[in-house]
C-alpha cells in the first residue's frame, strides 16, 4: 500500500534503530596494513549495508556504527571479551546458536 | 603481533578513525542490545500520568510494579522474563490494557476505551475469582477483540482503519477463540519451577531470547540482510505449520502486536505506542514460557499484586493474553 505504508515502515525502522543495536565483532586489517579488532554497535537498519560495504572491500568502520572498543591485533583480549559479555551480552557463538535454534 | 591497544571510544576520537579505515575484514554478530526495555520506558511517563488520574489501587499497584520492576536494561529484562515469565507476562498485559483504556479516554474513542476496560475487567475477575472464571475468559477476550476491531473500523484515520487496530482486535478475538478453558488455567495459574526451569530452557542462552524478541520488528522490515532473514525464519518457525491452536494463537498475537504498533505510529499516540510495547513484551513472555512448568491450584485473591516471587498463586494482569 503504498506510500503511507512505506512512510510508516521508515518510521518504524527509525524507532527500531533508535532502540536496538546489533553488536558486531569486526576483525581485519586497516589501510595501513595493521591488524585490528573492534566491537561495533550497528543500527539494524544499516546492518545490511554494512555487510555489503565489508564485502566490497575498503570502507571506514566509523561510518557504519558506534565503535564500542577496538585495538590492535587479531583478537580482542579476554578482559574486553568479558566486558562486552557483561555489558552487551556479547556471545562469540551468537550466530551459531541462532542457526542451531532455527535448525532445531 | 603487536600488543592490543585498548581505546575507549569517544565520539570524536581521532585515534579510532586512524585505526579503523579498513582494507579488509570479517565480522560476526555477537549480540543484539537495547530494544524492549528502552521502548517500554518511552511510554511510561504517559502511562504514569494515566495511572495517577485513574486512582485505582490495582492499576496504581500495577504501575508501581512495572516501573519498579528490574527492567532497567535489556539483559535485566531477559533475566526477569526467564526467571518468572508468567508474572512478567501478567504485568505487561495489564499495562497494555491500561494504556489502551487511557488512550481511548484521551482520544474520546469509546471502543478503544472499552477494549482496555474489558481487558482490565477480565484481569480483575480472574484475580478475584480465580480458576472459576476460566470458562468465561474466552468470551470476555472476544469482547475485547471485537471492540478493538470496531474501534479500528470506526477510526477517522484511513491508515489506521486499513490495518492497525482491526488487525489487533481480530487477532485478540481469534486468539481468545482458540484459547480453551485449560489454556486459560495454564496462562493464569501455572508458575515456573523454581531453580531455572527445564533442561530445554537452559540450552537457550539469554542472547537468543533477545534475538527472538526482535522478530516483531523484523517482520515489517524487509531490508535487514542475513540477520533479518534468520529472524523472519525464526518467527515463521515459531508459528509455522499452524497446526495447533497454540501456534496459531501465538501467530495471531504477533500479528496483533504489529498491527497495534502500526496504529500507534500512524496516530502518533504515545499511549497506543505503550500499549503496543507492553503487548509485545507480553508476547515475548509467552514465548519464553515454553519451558516445562507445572500447574498450581488456584488461590483466589482480591489483590492483583498478591503473591511474592516464587509463591504460587494468581499472576497479576494475565487476563489479556
Amino acid at each position: 500500500m503504498s506510500e503511507a505504508e512505506s512512510v510508516e515502515l521508515r518510521e518504524f525502522r527509525d524507532i527500531v534503530d533508535a532502540c536496538i543495536d546489533i553488536v558486531v565483532l569486526v576483525q581485519g586489517r586497516t589501510v595501513h596494513a595493521r591488524d585490528f579488532w573492534a566491537y561495533v554497535a550497528i543500527p539494524p537498519g544499516r546492518y545490511g549495508d554494512f555487510k555489503a560495504a565489508e564485502a566490497s572491500g575498503q570502507y571506514r568502520l566509523n561510518d557504519w556504527g558506534r565503535i564500542l572498543r577496538h585495538g590492535a591485533g587479531r583478537r580482542p583480549p579476554a578482559q574486553v571479551h568479558e566486558e562486552m559479555a557483561r555489558i552487551y551480552g556479547a556471545n562469540s557463538a551468537f550466530e551459531e546458536d541462532l542457526d542451531a535454534i532455527l535448525a532445531d | 603481533m603487536s600488543a592490543p591497544v585498548l581505546v575507549r571510544h569517544d565520539a570524536q576520537g581521532t585515534a579510532a578513525e586512524a585505526v579503523l579505515d579498513v582494507r579488509e575484514s570479517k565480522s560476526r554478530i555477537c549480540a543484539i542490545h537495547g530494544a524492549v526495555a528502552d521502548f517500554v520506558r518511552k511510554g511510561l511517563p504517559s502511562l504514569g500520568r494515566s495511572f495517577a488520574q485513574m486512582g485505582r489501587s490495582t492499576v496504581s499497584g500495577a504501575a508501581f510494579a512495572v516501573t519498579h520492576s528490574p527492567v532497567h536494561s535489556y539483559q535485566a529484562l531477559v533475566t526477569w522474563v526467564k526467571a518468572d515469565p508468567m508474572r512478567a507476562f501478567g504485568y505487561a498485559g495489564l499495562a497494555s490494557d491500561v494504556a489502551l483504556m487511557a488512550a481511548g479516554g484521551i482520544s474520546s474513542d469509546p471502543m478503544v476505551a472499552l477494549s482496555g476496560l474489558s481487558g482490565m475487567a477480565l484481569e480483575t475477575l480472574l484475580s478475584v475469582y480465580g480458576e472459576r472464571m476460566a470458562p468465561v475468559a474466552n468470551a470476555m477476550m472476544v469482547v475485547q477483540g471485537v471492540s478493538m476491531a470496531l474501534a479500528g473500523a470506526g477510526a477517522t484515520s484511513p491508515q489506521m482503519r486499513s490495518v492497525g487496530e482491526i488487525v489487533d482486535g481480530l487477532a485478540i478475538a481469534g486468539g481468545a477463540v482458540l484459547l480453551g478453558k485449560d489454556d486459560w488455567k495454564r496462562l493464569y495459574f501455572k508458575r515456573p519451577k523454581s531453580g531455572g526451569g527445564s533442561e530445554k530452557s537452559t540450552k537457550v542462552s539469554p542472547i537468543i531470547d533477545v534475538a527472538s524478541s526482535t522478530s516483531h520488528a523484523v517482520a515489517v522490515n524487509a531490508d535487514m540482510g542475513d540477520l533479518g532473514r534468520k529472524l523472519q525464519a525464526f518467527s515463521k518457525k515459531f508459528s509455522g505449520g499452524i497446526l495447533t491452536s497454540k501456534n496459531l494463537t501465538a501467530a495471531l498475537f504477533t500479528a496483533g502486536d504489529i498491527g497495534l504498533a502500526k496504529a500507534a505510529l500512524w496516530e502518533r499516540n504515545p499511549l497506543l505506542m505503550a500499549a503496543a510495547a507492553f503487548s509485545i513484551l507480553s508476547t515475548l513472555c509467552m514465548r519464553v514460557d515454553k519451558t516445562e512448568t507445572h500447574v498450581q491450584s488456584a488461590r483466589p485473591s482480591g489483590d492483583l499484586l498478591s503473591g511474592e516471587d516464587g509463591e504460587d498463586g494468581p499472576v497479576p494482569g494475565a487476563g489479556r493474553r
